[in-house]
């Protein structure tokens, strides 16, 4: 069985918006992620999220995945803090060595990936698979590509779950993948690929199967079910987004928000 | 009689790779608003035909085809897939992979969609079938959120959306747990006997009855054509083409009465047999049935006060307790949901009690590992699918005991008897993904079978497989157990649990509700309806007229004197 997609089926400020809105929206707030590098700037984002994230109604879903982006943080700090040597020395154990910019930069590239996850969520908590297929279709994607990217989502789901079961079916015959040297590790993951692939083909076969049957493609117009259309605050949710994403910017350009002057 | 209005001539079409013609010259014609029904074993052409009528075979599928396909008077030939959608639609198996939006009144919609109806005319349609097929008020559900049954009316309704003239439904109630078989037949009961022309491919009789004629296929051939009471009224003509006859029927037929037709009263048959039911040998068989119960051994799997909830608040088990005896028949049924599958996982470590205890052999799960317990729980995954990855059937079932570091000369051994006792000796050295899903099954379950456990976990085995696939495993498992192994089975197949099992654990959200036998719950008709189960119609019927509960048709013909 699937899992239920990560749509909340709820009335708020922003599942009502229009889905080219949305992703316009969700667009400006990555670019402001990917602007700066100061952790400073990067909790501002996160916190005007999180006011997101309670407007739309989604916080079940960042619960969802909250070891994840637990994981993310711990471990983009860790590697960036470890592995860039800028600014001057705090602390040496052994081989390692923390420096102060660095392991600035280091919270700022965690904060960076759980904002860039979190404005995720939240455009997908809000919209509907067919609303997003119908935005990027207005933004020119042909149908079938559109639909091809919206029943991408759909899959993934079934396939992790998919994986999960051969892991258990071949665990319960003594495959043991955590253990042996890297080339041995790699070897052992066969019998768990092999049943997720074929299984994966013969569902993609069911699937082309099922479309075709119920016509999908017989004419060029199909008739869209959902419609939308943009309203004056939709409108302005696009002319501000666009505003934050080119301040963010001229603003990075000019100096600001920066530990190093890498992205 | 009215205008025909599909025709098949002489329809051959052969899977590239195919070892034979999976449709050997099939030729049919079905009126106008007539129903038929297309029954026969796994791999006797029942999908391949159903495929062919809607164009399917062979634009989608490569291989070798020949015939004509008429709908109306006009060939299909030529014609898309995707451009009939108006004029045939078609219900797959597998209603997983025919749902693909968010919300069930999308679902509907999607057909209409692509034919480019109006949007007006579209919501008339999603209104008028979801009125159709039971699911009016759920048109704002995801459909990844309901229930098997559920699932496959949405498709339905997916598909009628299109106002085919001609619905083809592929075996779409196979794959359900008993509750969503009924509420599907319910369903498809309510399309009968109007405009609309029905071909459904199935293997189960009991869903022949409301149509008017009955087709048996087998290896791709014709061999039987009738009316359904003609068809359902030979057991052995039924039997030999591996569909599961009514058991009653057989009895009837031995015994030179007329057999009882699909809305035939069962009173009338068994007032022409006048039979004769010798107790002492009724007694005899629950004597025997005491016996085994006392012969059982020690328990080798106990369960205590068992809860599992995956994440706080959502408890799938509670409070469970059972044992397993050394040497048991033991099946475990109930509704989908109900947390069989969860208990099981539990057996062998797979998953672990949130509280409470499973011992295996006296020794705690959480002391343990799946590694280690395997040993002893083999455990059979529903779909043989999930495990199967090796080019060759030796491969396949010698990577257990390789994982275990057994050496090779004993491998060879342990292969050839897992071979011997699935029956698939001669098959070393083909490819196991190429077999029917019955035959993947035994390379599934003999794969568990060279690591030598003890205790053999099957879930639900009989799913995807025919009478005759089924009646061959649960034969080789009966077998096993002969031969000291305990089996723990969860299933929705009640003559199996009839014929095979001794003791029958019934659950329900979550609870153990009886742990009885198998001749007890049939009779409980309570405990049957708060189960969703039914109870086998032999069962039912014999308690009914002879005053004593048989199980099988042997059974009968055991304690049933003709007069």
């Amino acid at each position: 069985m699937r899992e239920p997609s990560l749509y909340i089926n709820k009335e708020t400020l922003i599942s009502r918006m229009d889905p080219r809105a949305k992703l316009i929206a969700t667009a400006a707030l990555f670019v402001v992620a990917m602007s700066f590098n100061h952790p400073l700037y990067l909790l501002g984002l996160l916190v005007f999220e999180a006011s997101l994230v309670f407007v739309s109604r989604c916080a079940v879903n960042v619960n969802r995945v909250r070891v994840l982006l637990g994981l993310l943080f711990f471990f983009s700090t860790l590697m960036w803090t470890l592995f860039l040597r800028e600014g001057e020395v705090l602390l040496r154990v052994g081989p390692l060595t923390l420096h102060s910019v660095s392991s600035l930069y280091g919270i700022a590239m965690g904060l960076r990936l759980v904002s860039m996850v979190v404005a995720g969520l939240i455009f997908l908590s809000a919209t509907m698979v067919e609303e997003f297929l119908f935005a990027l279709r207005k933004f020119g994607l042909p149908m079938p590509v559109a639909f091809a990217f919206s029943l991408a989502f759909r899959m993934v789901s079934q396939l992790v779950k998919t994986a999960a079961t051969v892991k258990q079916a071949q665990q319960i015959r003594g495959l043991d993948v955590d253990s042996g040297g890297i080339v041995q590790r790699i070897r052992k993951h066969v019998p768990l690929l092999i049943p997720v692939f074929i299984y994966s083909i013969k569902s993609v076969d069911a699937l082309t199967r099922a479309l075709e049957a119920r016509g999908f493609g017989c004419t060029r117009k199909q008739t869209p079910f959902i419609i939308s259309s943009l309203s004056a605050r939709d409108y302005a949710v696009i002319l501000v987004s666009a505003a934050v994403a080119v301040a963010a910017i001229v603003l990075r350009v000019k100096g600001f928000g920066e530990v190093i002057s890498r992205f | 009689m009215s205008e025909e209005f599909l025709k098949t001539s002489g329809l051959r079409f052969t899977y590239r790779d195919g070892k034979r013609p999976a449709l050997d010259g099939v030729d049919l014609s079905l009126s106008k608003g007539q129903s038929l029904i297309l029954m026969g074993r796994s791999e006797a052409g029942k999908s391949s035909l159903c495929f062919s009528l809607r164009g399917i075979i062979p634009e989608c599928y490569p291989g070798e085809y020949s015939g004509d396909v008429l709908i109306g008077g006009t060939s299909i030939a030529g014609r898309k897939v995707r451009e009939m959608a108006r004029e045939i639609g078609i219900v797959f198996q597998d209603f997983e992979s025919q749902l693909f939006c968010t919300t069930v009144e999308l679902e509907v919609a999607f057909t209409p969609q692509n034919l480019g109806l109006p949007r007006d005319e579209i919501r008339e349609r999603i209104t008028r079938c979801l009125n159709l097929v039971g699911l009016a008020g759920f048109e704002k559900r995801d459909p990844l959120t309901l229930s098997g049954g559920e699932k496959q009316r949405l498709a339905i309704a997916a598909v009628l959306a299109g106002e085919p003239k001609l619905l083809i439904l592929d075996e779409v109630t196979s794959d359900l747990d008993p509750v969503g078989k009924s509420e599907v037949l319910n369903a498809i009961g309510r399309l009968y006997g109007d405009e609309r022309t029905i071909v459904a491919a199935t293997h189960a009789y009991e869903e022949a009855s409301q149509a008017d004629c009955v087709v048996i296929l087998d290896e791709g051939k014709v061999v039987a054509r009738g009316s359904v009471a003609d068809i359902l009224s030979k057991p052995l003509l039924m039997e030999r083409h591996g569909i599961r006859p009514r058991e009653i029927n057989i009895l009837a037929e031995k015994l030179g009465a007329r057999p009882l037709a699909p809305d035939g009263n069962p009173a009338e048959l068994f007032a022409a047999i006048k039979p004769r039911f010798n107790a002492t040998r009724f007694s005899e068989i629950l004597d025997s049935e005491r016996q085994r119960e006392r012969s059982c051994g020690q328990p080798v799997i106990e369960v205590e006060n068992l809860s599992f909830l995956p994440e706080p608040g959502k408890e799938i088990l509670s409070h469970v307790g059972l044992f397993i005896r050394e040497g048991e028949v033991v099946a475990i049924v109930g509704k989908n949901g109900a947390g069989k599958t969860t208990l099981i996982k539990h057996f062998n470590g797979l998953l672990l009690p949130t509280s409470g205890e499973v011992n295996v052999r006296g020794v705690s799960t959480k002391r343990s590992s799946p590694y280690e317990l395997c040993k002893t729980i083999g455990f059979v995954f529903q779909n043989p699918d999930h495990q199967i990855f090796s080019e060759t059937v030796r491969k396949e079932i010698s990577f257990g005991p390789r994982n275990f570091g057994v050496p090779e000369l004993e491998i060879e051994q342990r292969v050839s008897e897992a071979l011997a006792a699935v029956r698939l000796e001669g098959f070393e050295d083909e490819d196991p993904l190429m077999l029917p899903k019955g035959g993947r099954q035994k390379v599934a379950v003999a794969s568990i079978l060279a690591m030598r456990p003890n205790v053999l976990v099957l879930d639900e085995p009989a799913t995807g497989l025919d009478y005759d696939e089924t009646a061959s495993l649960m034969e080789l498992l009966a077998a096993l157990n002969r031969k000291g192994h305990t089996v723990v089975l969860v299933t929705h197949t009640m003559w199996v649990v009839a014929r095979y099992a001794h003791r029958v654990i019934v659950m329900n959200e979550g609870k153990i509700i009886a742990d009885t036998t198998p001749r007890a719950l049939f009779t409980n008709q309570d405990l049957l309806d708060s189960a969703g189960l039914t109870a086998p119609e032999i069962a039912t019927l014999t308690g009914r007229f002879l005053g004593g509960t048989l199980l099988s048709a042997a059974e009968l013909e055991n304690c049933l004197e003709a007069r």
